[in-house]
């Protein structure tokens, strides 16, 4: 049961999975609020970030990439969301992503190189993203 | 003594040098090839100090072991290749853009998914790991047109890999949670044989490392551990010769090796666990069943490390990343401070002639450092650092 549905266009949707806002153990934890989780997840329809069923996106503040949640442990911060969309049917929901823990959490490399470009994140946390070393903004 | 240190500018994602050619992967996802040979002897040096920059950027071997052990025994002589080494490293030495074009040999799109994570070079091979798995390309020498052309790739595996290392005819590859694995490569060719990699350890590990034919594993998740092997055979004969193979001991977890918890990351002889405000020290012998690890001691650092990002083993000392900067620990003498977060940093323990090099690439620009220090470094009593083992026929032709 997922806590709010929203409809993005083209048939796409997105929804709020509660086991990342509810403090479920083990889960990591969104610390932006739902309108933003969603906007973060326009975004990266939008800039082409959504490859497949996976998809990786960021949360803008002030436009500077920003601190969206906490991993697992709900100690760490972490600022890339990870999107999926498990039954293929474009109804897609999303977790902040620790790549510390889970590699398949790092972001493709067409979506690493977007952000190289873009200037979004600097280069040696890309870099750090890509090899799993703990990186901070 | 201050090391050396070559300054390239340019926006550069990662650096490799092998057998005379530098390679550089820009930020537009293209690769250039540069005569490293013709390049340092482009560089306006007077003759006096020519010994110095070719051990220092060409041969990292020359000045080691047995072959000068009746050179280095008089001070002298000493004394007058350690001023020379003083007096280049008080110069800047920069190549510029013509400098740079002119010693090109060869610029193509990199073979690889660009950005990749991490990349070596072993037998003329260019390897590379990514997000989508791990790539080879190899080094098109044959091809007389263009022949330092490397590629096309070819995906030998789909896992995501973190990073990567190869030995003894195998890649060692971090997979991060999915663990340390191994793929073994074609003794004769040195491409990657068919079979699928092989799972080492379960555990955590963002970096795997060669200390002789085992393998170390660094994680930030759980502990680093040691893929412990031994040499056993032989397993067959080929050619009169006689093949030993690679046996699994044992892992060998960081905790029960240090009795700490902390980041750990080890090459050759040495084992390394940072703390806060020191570095545990551990020496690896896999030749003997007693006494393989050797407890050596604390190196007590001159900075607070703050957050450990990686680390690093070369005869020079031991490197350590932190959150803005990069410490090392020399052989011998003061801890050097490089200031600034890098996108990339390179050592190159396993190669022949550029075992002292650092690489470190900024925003702008690559620092390729020399440290040369260590030929004067007793090499058994070496705390920080790994030991410089002569290859046999040196031993054979010069005691």
């Amino acid at each position: 049961m997922f806590l709010k549905t929203y409809q993005i266009g083209n048939g796409i949707t997105y929804c709020i999975n509660p086991v990342h806002r509810n403090k479920t153990h083990g889960k990591s934890q969104w610390a932006i609020s739902m309108p933003l989780e969603k906007d973060a997840f326009t975004n990266a329809a939008n800039q082409r970030w959504l490859l497949g069923d996976s998809g990786w996106g960021l949360y803008f503040k002030k436009g500077k990439a920003s601190y969206l949640g906490v991993a697992r442990d709900h100690q760490k911060q972490v600022f890339v969301a990870k999107f999926v969309d498990s039954g293929r049917q474009q109804s897609w929901h999303g977790y902040p992503a620790d790549h510390q823990t889970d590699t398949k959490d790092i972001p493709a490399e067409s979506v690493l190189n977007s952000w190289l470009k873009s200037g979004f994140l600097r280069r040696p946390t890309i870099r750090k993203l890509h090899r799993g070393q703990p990186c901070s903004l | 003594m201050q090391p050396l240190k070559i300054i390239l500018p340019g926006r550069f994602w990662d650096s490799q040098i092998y057998s005379g050619r530098l390679m550089l992967f820009d930020l537009e996802g293209s690769l250039r090839v540069i005569n490293w040979d013709k390049l340092i002897a482009d560089l306006d040096i007077p003759d006096d100090l020519r010994l110095a920059i070719n051990c220092g950027f060409l041969r990292s071997d020359y000045l080691y072991g047995i072959r000068m052990q009746l050179l280095f025994e008089d001070a002298e002589v000493r004394n007058l290749i350690r001023s020379k080494f003083s007096r280049l490293g008080k110069r800047s030495l920069f190549v510029n853009d013509k400098a740079n074009d002119r010693n090109t040999v060869d610029q193509q799109d990199s073979p690889f998914p660009f950005p990749h994570a991490d990349t070596t070079v072993y037998r003329n091979i260019l390897y590379a790991t990514s997000r989508s798995g791990v790539y080879y390309a190899p080094w098109g020498k044959k091809k007389k047109a263009r022949e330092n052309a490397i590629g096309p790739r070819e995906r030998v595996w789909d896992c995501p890999t973190l990073s990567l290392s190869a030995s003894y005819n195998t890649l060692a590859l971090a997979a991060g949670g999915e663990g340390l694995y191994e793929k073994g490569l074609d003794s004769e060719f040195g491409i990657p044989s068919e079979n699928e990699p092989t799972k080492t350890s379960p555990q955590n590990c963002i970096a795997a490392n060669w200390l002789y034919f085992s393998v170390y594993g660094s994680s930030h998740v759980g502990d680093g551990f040691l893929a412990d092997y031994q040499m056993v055979g032989p397993q067959n004969l080929m050619q009169d010769r006689e093949i030993k193979a690679r046996h699994l001991k044992g892992l060998i977890s960081a905790d029960s090796i240090f009795k700490k918890a902390g980041y750990s990351w080890g090459a050759k002889d040495k084992i390394y666990l940072a703390s806060e405000s020191y570095v545990s020290a551990v020496r690896y012998n896999p030749y003997t069943e007693e006494d393989r690890l050797i407890q050596l001691g604390k190196i007590d650092l001159k900075v607070q490390l703050g957050q450990v990002v990686s680390g690093g083993v070369a005869l020079f000392g031991t490197i350590i990343e932190c959150d803005k900067a990069i410490v090392v620990v020399p052989s011998d003498g003061e801890q050097i401070l490089l200031p600034g977060e890098p996108v990339c940093w390179r050592i190159f323990p396993r190669s022949r002639f550029y075992e002292n090099q650092l690489h470190v690439i900024y925003e702008d620009r690559l620092e390729i450092l020399s440290f040369n220090h260590d030929y004067f470094v007793d090499q058994k009593a070496k705390l920080s650092g790994a030991k410089f083992s002569e290859p046999s026929h040196w031993r054979d032709r010069y005691r």
